[in-house]
């Protein structure tokens, strides 16, 4: 694709690919080396009932994933976290492009969403268990109402930021206006609304881990709840790693589609 | 052919009204390369873009072809100052986007493209988005873009205006090798007097704000032209010294009022 890429030679290629490898093997020690002090300090220098330990938090692990708590547990969330992304990005897209296209109801509303934007959206948690229950449905909602405003204000600037050049040269080209959406406005939107997305899925999860936390009787918020209530801090640890796992996983996933989708935004080095 | 017929240009600006153009009649003759120049501020891009029908005359019309240009112009091309390329497609995409616009057939579209990369010297970067070309590859892709739908007349608005002197002539010889072999209308605007004379059949000269036209100059070197030896012929120097005592206190007049 690059200039680079064409000139380089075969020798030059392995580079970036064995930094990559270095760097991993850098995190894996690092990773270790905390593991170990943890593992060293629990019980010499901290009470475990406080900070429990790594292999106290395996073995939870373990024991969950042999009973089948782990996965039951995690599928709920995922649910909840998942269906709360897909409504919340749909919602906050289309009303993000119709905002951003009309200046009079953006004019209109920007108040009251900006009131809304403003409050800590946890706090409205107690009102959507009143009208969703304590079922899955008040997860979703708590988490598509976080991802809803994140989608909704970038793909509001987005649409706002397409270039008056860029609309001008493809109307003179004789664009309709149709094509004016699909050839300048949409792509152009892309980026930002891509950025949304990316940032909305440690929210979602966010969303759905909070709404259980609040009241559930399922799901990995819940187990987390659960054996802090019992002061099981191996239980605790052993559910937020999960979380972590989990954030980790999908955030690369998503790395992975906006490179793919926004090749045009790295200048060839 | 554009006639523009006592075309003015106003703006209301902090509750005055700023005379920007001063009426205007003007006929730019078909297949004529017209140049615009002018100091900053005399309102040439503004006339610019009152042809291309993005900005309204306050008063007085004009007819491309005879018709009057209402609304934004589709017959003509338009090379604007600033980039215009689209960044999330590649410079083949970017070229081939009026005739994707046009409903054109894929492989027509493809060949056109291929051609039109090849005539700029762009053949091997068709995959490359604008990000990852050079400022004077950009502007080569915004030529090949505006000549590959073959609008009869093309607008350029300083095309070059950003580029280092070197790359500049190596452009504007490319434009008038291609302008020389297609002979369409083009109206180029620009504050570069010798690039005016080097390239057109007619310079407009415009005065200061409120911009009028203060001279119009047939340029009468005879054609194929060289764009690097251009600029040494006595009839270029001769030229340019007459046009410059033109330009020059409307130029300093304009840099006056700017302190």
């Amino acid at each position: 694709m690059s200039v680079e890429q064409a000139d380089a030679l075969p020798a030059q290629v392995a580079g970036p690919s064995d930094h990559r490898l270095r760097y991993l093997v850098a995190q894996v020690a690092l990773l270790i080396v905390v593991l170990g002090i943890w593992e060293f300090a629990s019980g010499r220098w901290i009470d475990p009932f406080f900070i429990s330990s790594p292999s106290a938090v395996v073995a939870r692990l373990y024991g969950w994933t042999i009973d089948g708590t782990l996965w039951n547990a995690f599928l709920y969330t995922f649910q909840a976290m998942a269906a709360g992304f897909v409504l919340g990005s749909v919602f906050g897209f289309v009303v993000g492009f119709v905002l951003g296209r009309s200046s009079m109801l953006a004019r209109l509303l920007d108040p009251f969403i900006t009131a809304i934007y403003c409050m800590p959206k946890i706090a409205l948690a107690p009102l959507l268990i009143m009208w969703f229950g304590i079922g899955l449905a008040s997860k979703v909602a708590m988490a598509a109402l976080i991802v809803f405003f994140l989608v909704f204000l970038n793909t509001f600037a987005g649409v706002r930021d397409v270039q008056a050049v860029h609309l001008q040269s493809v109307r003179i080209m004789g664009a309709s206006s149709w094509q004016e959406l699909r050839l300048v406005v949409i792509p152009s939107a892309a980026a930002w609304v891509l950025t949304g997305l990316k940032v909305s899925v440690p929210y979602a999860l966010i969303g759905a881990v909070v709404g259980e936390l609040i009241s559930s009787n399922r799901g990995i918020g819940f187990l987390i709840g659960q054996a802090s209530g019992l002061f099981d801090t191996a239980g605790v640890f052993a559910g937020l790693t999960v979380l972590a796992v989990t954030g980790i996983v999908l955030n690369s996933l998503l790395k992975r589609v906006e490179r793919r989708a926004l090749r045009w935004k790295t200048p060839s080095p | 052919m554009i006639e523009i017929k006592g075309v003015s240009k106003s703006f209301a600006f902090k509750g005055s009204v700023i005379q920007a153009l001063t009426p205007i009649d003007l006929v730019v003759p078909q297949g004529a390369f017209v140049s615009f120049v002018g100091p900053s501020g005399c309102g040439k891009s503004t006339l610019l873009n009152m042809i291309a029908g993005i900005t309204a005359p306050s008063a007085g019309s004009i007819l491309q072809q005879g018709r009057a240009v209402q609304g934004v112009n589709t017959g003509i091309g338009y090379m604007t100052q600033q980039d215009s390329l689209l960044p999330w497609r590649t410079a083949a995409q970017n070229v081939g986007l009026p005739l994707t616009i046009r409903g054109e057939k894929r492989a027509a579209i493809d060949a056109r493209v291929a051609e039109m990369l090849q005539r700029v010297g762009l053949a091997e970067f068709a995959d490359h988005f604008p990000s990852q070309l050079s400022g004077g590859m950009r502007k080569r892709a915004a030529l090949a873009q505006v000549l590959s739908y073959d609008p009869d007349t093309i607008l350029m608005d300083e095309p070059f205006g950003a580029l280092d002197a070197q790359l500049k002539l190596v452009l504007q010889a490319q434009l008038l090798a291609l302008w020389e072999s297609s002979r369409k209308t083009i109206v180029f605007v620009t504050h570069d007097l010798a690039e005016a004379i080097l390239l057109s059949d007619i310079v407009v000269v415009f005065s200061g704000r409120p911009g009028r036209i203060k001279a119009i100059k047939t340029i009468d070197i005879p054609r194929p032209r060289d764009a690097f030896q251009g600029q040494f012929t006595p009839e270029f120097k001769q030229i340019y010294v007459e046009l410059w005592e033109l330009l020059a206190p409307e130029i300093s007049r304009t840099a006056g009022m700017e302190h």
